[in-house]
């Protein structure tokens, strides 16, 4: 037995309908840890470069860790993952929710979808059972829909769900998975895979409880957090009292250019303040809800009566969906940024693309690369809330210019041409979020870099340690040094993000929540005393780096080159008002600051492809013979 | 000379009266770090600054009838 895991990983083939169960050993567990470990470790060994992400050869990965389930703040947390088909490369994605906790209660430390159903279908995971049940009358619900026909069906009270809604069902390229009714594993159209299989959704219900090896340190650990996270660094009081996008901090976002208005080409919105979390909740506000066992409570839930109808039950947005759906977009009306955020929900998603993919549309249109006619008549101009919406359902069914704009911003740029690459914010074909890299720069470097594309929750915000503060005290136990300017790009802000990064993985690994204020000392200490292992701070950061390294070695057998760890055009240009008018990324310092984060990862300095040595250093030798790369960097 | 201060959010708490915009005499020279330990913003509450529209830091000299807007940073999702 080994403590904190059900040492079960649970197989399931829709072809064949087989459903298996490997038990790994306990050297695979501390290497690879959980969540984002597990993932990137069967992608690599697993999914076979070249296939096609929406057919059946591609693998859709569930991954829990030791900390998933445990009765603590921001415990109940899976990533997914699998090839990406909207970036063709590595994905992953994290998620909180009461979901996790029920998979892993039901006895298992991951799940693996392989293959592709006949018909929609969905898996009921419990402690006494693994089924395949039919879905085909629930193919077309949106998600709250689906969540509630299962829970009657079934019976199991209290019994909880990963669904897809329409995004996932017609494989819009960003359709994500939604746990509950509404948290997002959102980015890279993971939903889309899940689509792809016919596997509508997964419901779990579960009773089992892992052994711990030192409950009294978790309760210690979790008397302190609860206690405490009101006055820690960074965020623990706004996030109690409104969640992400608290109004001092979207204004003053604002007005240092941090606001991605039309389409990251403006960056300062007039209407900032009709569309910050305080206003949300002053205004719609029905209450603040918590992932299992969190105290932090940072979930907004809102209500609007008509004309939007918008339901508490799925949800209020975050930063990134008021920042998308409304900044990017020019929209300053927040009941229409909010029923938004609500369609995004019930048709499974990802709020981020979908705002920067309805603001390229936007852009395209101001600058007569779309016609009226080529929008079914609807005058796709910034700000106009009415469009907006109109796009969101559009894009989910599919209809008209949506189908266009469901395959991402890459995509849709090379369909259009008409120069609208220019207008398509991504990298690796995953849209930017809204943290602009002209104001962090260094941040820019792991948006670069990163094998999944530009991933807001994956570095270090250059703003949060740019003076003396308890931010930056709170981040020196992984390596920070500084205090740093946002837009310097030198070697020590280098090391930075690469220490912030992996810490990050191993995170996502672990699987911790990073808005509950832990040190790395602190979440150390909880896989400790969950595990009983002699687990350190420096174990911890060689998990992240594996992950970064199997990451980037499943794009290299893809095909996917150093030439893509690069920012938008857009990013090295000013913008056409606000405090970035002066500003851009210098592309030489940039691609200097890459090639150093290359060489600190043991990659080549040029080509970005993780040196034997490193691979030994890792204990990751089994891939030079297994999931071979070279020769495929070579090219 | 007179500097313009915005403290938004729970910043604007740490001025006397809780009040969020503020007016205040500063001798040339001042930094930015200086002006808001005047105010009772202390280093203990993680702030950036925007002086005249843009990102400013501690250490920068406050400019003539300079605006400074200040603000817990953003990260997150």
């Amino acid at each position: 037995m080994i403590a904190g895991v059900a040492n079960k990983i649970l197989r399931v083939n829709l072809t064949e309908g087989r459903i298996s169960v490997d038990e790994p050993d306990e050297a695979f567990y501390r290497k690879y840890l959980g969540g984002a470990g597990f993932v990137s470790y069967f992608l690599l060994k697993e999914v076979p470069p070249g296939i096609d992400p929406l057919g059946p050869e591609n693998k859709l990965i569930f991954g829990l860790g030791p900390i998933t389930g445990m009765a603590m703040p921001g415990a109940t947390r899976n990533c997914i993952g699998a090839k990406s088909p909207l970036t063709g490369g590595f994905s992953k994605t994290e998620v909180g929710g009461f979901w996790p906790m029920e998979l892993k209660k039901s006895g298992y430390d991951a799940l693996i979808v392989e293959g592709k159903a006949e018909k929609p279908c969905y898996l009921l995971i419990t402690d006494e059972t693994v089924e395949i049940r039919d879905a085909t009358h629930l193919w077309g619900k949106n998600v709250m829909e689906t969540h509630d026909t299962i829970t009657e069906e079934t019976g199991i009270r209290g019994i909880r769900t990963a669904a897809i809604g329409a995004g996932g069902e017609n494989m819009v390229r960003y359709a994500c998975v939604i746990n509950d009714l509404k948290d997002a594993a959102g980015r890279g159209g993971l939903g889309a895979v899940m689509g792809s299989k016919n596997l509508k959704a997964v419901a779990s219900r579960g009773r089992w409880n892992p052994e711990v090896a030192d409950r009294d340190k978790i309760r210690e650990l979790t008397l302190y957090m609860n206690r405490n996270y009101y006055d820690l660094p960074l965020f623990g009081k706004s996030m109690h009292d409104v969640g992400t996008g608290e109004h001092s901090m979207m204004l003053g976002g604002n007005n240092i250019g941090n606001m991605p208005t039309h389409n990251f080409g403006v960056n300062y919105l007039e209407g900032t303040e009709n569309i910050t979390a305080t206003k949300t909740m002053e205004t719609y506000g029905a209450g603040m809800e918590a992932c299992a066992a969190c105290a932090i409570r940072c979930k907004k839930t809102v209500e609007i009566g008509e004309p939007y109808n918008v339901d508490p039950r799925n949800g209020g947005p975050e930063y990134e969906s008021l920042a998308s759906l409304g900044a990017a977009c020019g929209v300053d009306d927040l009941a229409a940024v909010i029923k938004a955020n609500e369609l995004a929900n019930l048709h499974s998603l990802d709020s981020i693309s979908l705002g920067v993919s309805i603001a390229f549309g936007m852009e395209c249109f101001e600058n007569e690369i779309l016609t009226l006619e080529d929008t079914g008549g609807v005058d796709l101009r910034f700000g106009n809330a009415d469009a907006m919406l109109q796009m969101v359902d559009m894009i989910a069914h599919r209809q008209g210019i949506g189908d266009v704009l469901a395959g991402g911003v890459r995509a849709a740029a090379e369909k259009l041409g008409e120069g609208s690459d220019e207008y398509a914010v991504h990298v690796k074909g995953l849209e930017l979020p809204m943290h602009d890299p002209r104001v962090k720069q260094g941040l820019g470097i792991v948006y670069s870099v990163e094998a999944q594309g530009a991933d807001h929750c994956a570095g270090l915000h250059d703003t949060a340690a740019t003076q003396e503060s308890p931010g930056l005290e709170h981040m020196r136990g992984v390596g920070v040094v500084g205090p740093l300017p946002a837009d310097d790009l030198s070697g020590e802000k280098v090391a930075n993000q690469r220490a912030v990064h992996l810490w990050a993985l191993f995170r996502d690994s672990a699987i911790a929540c990073s808005f509950v204020p832990w040190t790395i000392q602190q979440q150390v200490e909880i896989i400790r005393a969950i595990t009983g292992w002699q687990y350190t701070v420096a174990e911890a950061l060689l998990t992240g780096e594996r992950v970064a390294t199997m990451g980037r070695i499943f794009n290299i057998r893809e095909g996917i080159t150093s030439a893509a760890d690069t920012l938008p055009k857009r990013m090295f240009k000013p913008t056409s008002a606000g405090a970035l008018v002066d500003g851009g990324v210098d592309p030489d310092k940039m691609q200097h600051a890459i090639s150093m984060f290359y060489s600190m990862m043991g990659w080549d300095a040029e080509t970005g492809v993780p040196t034997p040595e490193k691979i030994a250093q890792l204990g990751l030798s089994w891939i030079e013979e297994e999931a071979p790369f070279r020769e495929a960097a070579a090219v | 000379m007179l500097v313009k201060v915005e403290l938004l959010g729970d910043l604007g708490k740490s001025t006397e009266g809780g009040d969020k915009k503020v007016d205040i005499e500063v001798d040339e020279g001042i930094t930015v770090g200086e002006v808001l330990e005047r105010l009772g913003v202390t280093r203990e509450q993680t702030w950036n600054a925007a002086m005249n529209g843009n990102l400013a830091y501690s250490t920068d000299i406050v400019t003539k009838d300079a605006t400074l807007i200040v603000f817990p940073p953003i990260a997150g999702g």
